[in-house]
C-alpha cells in the first residue's frame, strides 16, 4: 500500500505529533495505571509525615496532612484528563450538530449562532463559574459547564466549514440526485469537515484542563477531598512557603499535558492542511 | 415518425429576485424533448441556458431568490407545482443532471462506487450487494475499463475523461428518462470531448431517453443533436434541426455566431468575425428586438417591436421581424 506507507512517512516526519502523542500517551498511561500503582487510593493520611519534602518514600513529598503527593497528583489525573477528554467529546459532537444544521439552514443559523455569540461575549472562567453556581459543583456538573462554555467554539469552526462545503459543485449535484438534507449533511458533508473539527477539539481538550484546574483552584471546581490538579494547588497554596513541591508539581503536570495537548493538536493541523503536503 | 414527448416546458419564465429589483433570467421558453433524441441548447455566457436548467430541476432557493411562471409538464404532472417531497424524488431517478467540472462535482473524500451507489440508495430500497453490483455493471457500461478496480478508487485518482464517465454513471444509475448535460464536454480536451460525446449518443440510444445538451460550443451541438435551440438573452431566438441552423440559419444571431467560429485551414493573419458589443446585462433589456442593437441588419421596427417566435419553413422557428432567406432552402 504506498498511500498508507507515504502517510506514515508523513506523520514520523512531523516531530510535534510525535513528541505530542507520545506525552498524551504517557499521561493517559499513567492516569490508566494509577490504581495498580497506589492501590491504597488517594485519601491514606500518615500524620506524622506531614509536609515532607521529596524524598524516597515520598517521591514528590507530602501534603499538609501527610497524603503522598505522587499518589494524589496521579489520581488527580484521571479526575482532570478525565474531564478534559468528556468535554472534548460533548463539544465536539454538540458542536458538530449544531454547527452543521446552522450552517445548512439559513433560519437555525441566525437564531443558534447568536445564542452561540452571546455566550461567547462572557468571559469563559466566568461563566463557567456562574453555571456551576447555579448546578452545584462536582465532577459531572464541571462537564457540563465547561462544555457550555466550549461548544461554541466548534459550533462556528464546522458552521464555517459547512459554509465552504455546501458551495461545492458536488453538493449542488447530490442535489440534483435527489439526496435529502440529512443525507448531504451526514454522509457527505460531515466527513469533509471532521478534520477541522478534531483540530479545534483538541485545542479545546486542553484548554478544558486548564478550564478545570482554575475552577478547582478557586474552590468552585471538583470539591476536597476528591484529588484533581487544580484543588491540589488550592490546597498547597496557603502552605505554599513551607512546602513549595504542593504548588510547583502540580502545576508542572497541568504545564505538560496542555504542551503534549497542544504539540498534538499543531500536528494534527499540519497534517490535515493540504498546502503542507 | 411519432416519438413519445418526455418534458414539455411551456411559456418558462424565471425571476430573480435581487438587490437591482427583479431580474427575468429566462423569458417565456418553450420546447419539448423527446425520448431517444439529442435536443441542443446553445447561446453565450449569460443567455439563460443553464438557469433553464436548473429552472427545471428547480435547484434555486424558492423561498428567498426565485420565482417561477409557466409550465414544466413531465409524465403529465407539473413539476412547478409538485410539492418538494415529490419534486426529490424525480431528480436523480427520473431526471438526472451531469455537471461540466467532473472534478468538484464529485465528492473528494468518497470512493467512486460509493458515489454510484449513494444514487441508488437514495431511490431504491437495494441491499449493498445488489447496489455494488449495479454500480459496477453502469461504470462498465460508460466504458471504464477494469470497473472492478475503479469502484474503489477516490476521484483524484482518475483523468478527466474518466470522471467525467463516473458523473454520467452516477446520473444513469437509476435509468432517468430525461438527462440534462450542462456544459458536459467543456472541460475535457477535444479527442476526450468526442469520446464522451460518443457515449452520450450511444447511451441515448441504448437507454431511450431524453438528453438536453447545453453548451456554447457549436461544434459539439452539430455533432450530437438533431434539434437545436439558440438563446439570447433569456428568449429562444431560434429552434429547429441542426442542419438547417448550422446551413440555413434565420436568425442575424445564429449567423453571426456561425461566423465567428474559426476555421481550420482558414488564411493566416484574416480577421475574425466578431459580434459586436456584449449580452446586455439584465436590468438593462432594450425594448423591441433583444438582439436589435447588437444586430447589422436591425432596422426601425426592431428597435421597436419585439418579434415573435414565429414559424418560418418546416420545423424551423425564428424570432426575427427580417429572417434571413438569402440561402433559399
Amino acid at each position: 500500500m504506498k498511500m498508507g506507507y507515504l502517510r506514515v512517512q508523513r506523520i514520523l516526519k512531523n516531530r510535534r505529533i510525535i513528541i505530542g502523542s507520545i506525552l498524551v500517551f504517557l499521561i493517559i498511561l499513567f492516569t490508566l495505571l494509577t490504581p495498580f500503582i497506589f492501590p491504597e487510593g488517594p485519601h491514606v493520611m500518615e500524620v506524622t509525615e506531614r509536609l515532607k519534602a521529596p524524598s524516597k518514600a515520598h517521591f514528590l513529598g507530602t501534603d499538609s496532612v501527610g497524603r503522598d503527593l505522587l499518589c494524589r497528583l496521579l489520581y488527580g489525573s484521571r479526575v482532570s484528563v478525565g474531564v478534559g477528554a468528556a468535554v472534548a467529546v460533548i463539544t465536539m459532537v454538540f458542536g458538530l450538530i449544531i454547527g452543521l444544521y446552522a450552517g445548512y439552514y439559513k433560519a437555525v443559523d441566525n437564531i443558534v449562532m447568536r445564542i452561540c455569540d452571546s455566550l461567547k461575549s462572557i468571559p469563559s472562567i466566568l461563566l463557567a463559574i456562574a453555571l456551576l453556581a447555579i448546578m452545584g459543583s462536582g465532577i459531572g456538573n464541571v462537564i457540563i459547564s465547561v462544555s457550555i462554555v466550549y461548544t461554541p467554539d466548534v459550533a462556528r469552526i464546522a458552521r464555517a466549514a459547512v459554509l465552504t462545503a455546501r458551495e461545492q459543485t458536488y453538493i449542488e449535484a447530490l442535489e440534483a440526485l435527489g439526496a435529502g438534507a440529512n443525507r448531504i449533511l451526514w454522509l457527505n458533508i460531515a466527513p469533509n469537515i471532521l478534520s477541522s473539527v478534531i483540530i479545534q477539539v483538541s485545542f479545546i481538550f486542553a484548554t478544558a484542563i486548564v478550564t478545570e484546574a482554575s475552577l478547582s483552584f478557586l474552590g468552585v471546581g471538583v470539591p476536597v477531598p476528591e484529588p484533581s490538579w487544580g484543588n491540589i494547588v488550592y490546597e498547597g497554596r496557603a502552605v505554599m512557603f513551607q512546602a513549595w513541591w504542593l504548588v510547583v508539581y502540580p502545576s508542572i503536570f497541568i504545564a505538560v499535558t496542555v504542551f503534549g495537548l497542544n504539540l498534538l493538536g499543531d500536528g494534527l493541523r499540519d497534517l490535515f492542511d493540504p498546502q503542507n503536503s | 415518425m411519432q416519438q413519445e414527448i418526455v418534458l414539455h416546458v411551456k411559456n418558462l419564465s424565471t425571476t430573480f429576485r435581487t438587490d437591482q429589483g427583479s431580474l427575468k433570467a429566462v423569458d417565456g421558453v418553450d420546447f419539448i424533448v423527446k425520448k431517444g433524441e439529442i435536443l441542443g441548447i446553445v447561446g453565450e455566457s449569460g443567455c439563460g441556458k443553464s438557469v433553464t436548467v436548473q429552472s427545471i430541476m428547480r435547484l434555486y432557493d424558492e423561498k428567498k431568490t426565485v420565482s417561477y411562471q409557466g409550465e414544466i409538464f413531465f409524465e403529465n404532472k407539473d413539476l412547478l407545482t409538485l410539492p418538494y417531497k415529490d419534486m426529490k424524488r424525480i431528480r436523480g431517478e427520473k431526471i438526472s443532471m451531469i455537471f461540466q467540472d467532473a472534478l468538484s462535482a464529485l465528492n473528494p473524500l468518497m470512493k467512486i462506487g460509493d458515489q454510484i451507489t449513494e444514487a441508488i440508495h437514495i431511490h431504491t430500497k437495494a441491499d449493498r450487494k445488489t447496489a455494488i453490483a449495479q454500480g459496477i455493471e453502469m461504470l462498465r457500461q460508460v466504458g471504464i475499463p477494469a470497473p472492478e478496480k475503479r469502484f474503489y478508487q477516490y476521484p483524484f485518482e482518475l483523468s478527466g475523461g474518466m470522471r467525467q464517465r463516473v458523473m454520467i454513471a452516477i446520473a444513469l444509475v437509476c435509468r432517468p428518462q430525461l438527462l440534462i448535460a450542462d456544459e458536459p464536454t467543456t472541460a475535457l480536451d477535444v479527442t476526450i470531448q468526442a469520446q464522451i460525446l460518443e457515449l452520450m449518443k450511444r447511451l441515448n440510444q441504448e437507454l431511450n431517453m431524453g438528453i438536453m445538451l447545453i453548451t456554447h460550443d457549436l461544434a459539439v451541438v452539430s455533432e450530437t443533436c438533431r434539434r437545436v435551440l439558440v438563446m439570447y438573452l433569456g428568449q429562444v431566438v431560434e429552434e429547429g434541426t441542426a442542419e438547417t441552423i448550422f446551413n440555413h440559419p434565420g436568425h442575424p444571431y445564429t449567423k453571426s455566431l456561425l461566423e465567428s467560429i474559426p476555421m481550420i485551414g482558414g488564411e493566416r493573419g484574416q480577421k475574425l468575425r466578431t459580434i459586436q458589443g456584449t449580452v446586455p446585462l439584465l436590468n438593462q433589456i432594450p425594448a423591441g428586438c433583444r438582439f436589435a442593437p447588437r444586430c447589422l441588419k436591425a432596422g426601425e421596427r426592431c428597435r421597436r417591436e419585439m418579434p415573435q417566435l414565429a414559424p418560418f419553413k418546416n420545423e424551423h422557428c425564428v424570432r426575427c421581424w427580417y429572417p434571413n432567406e438569402s440561402d433559399g432552402s
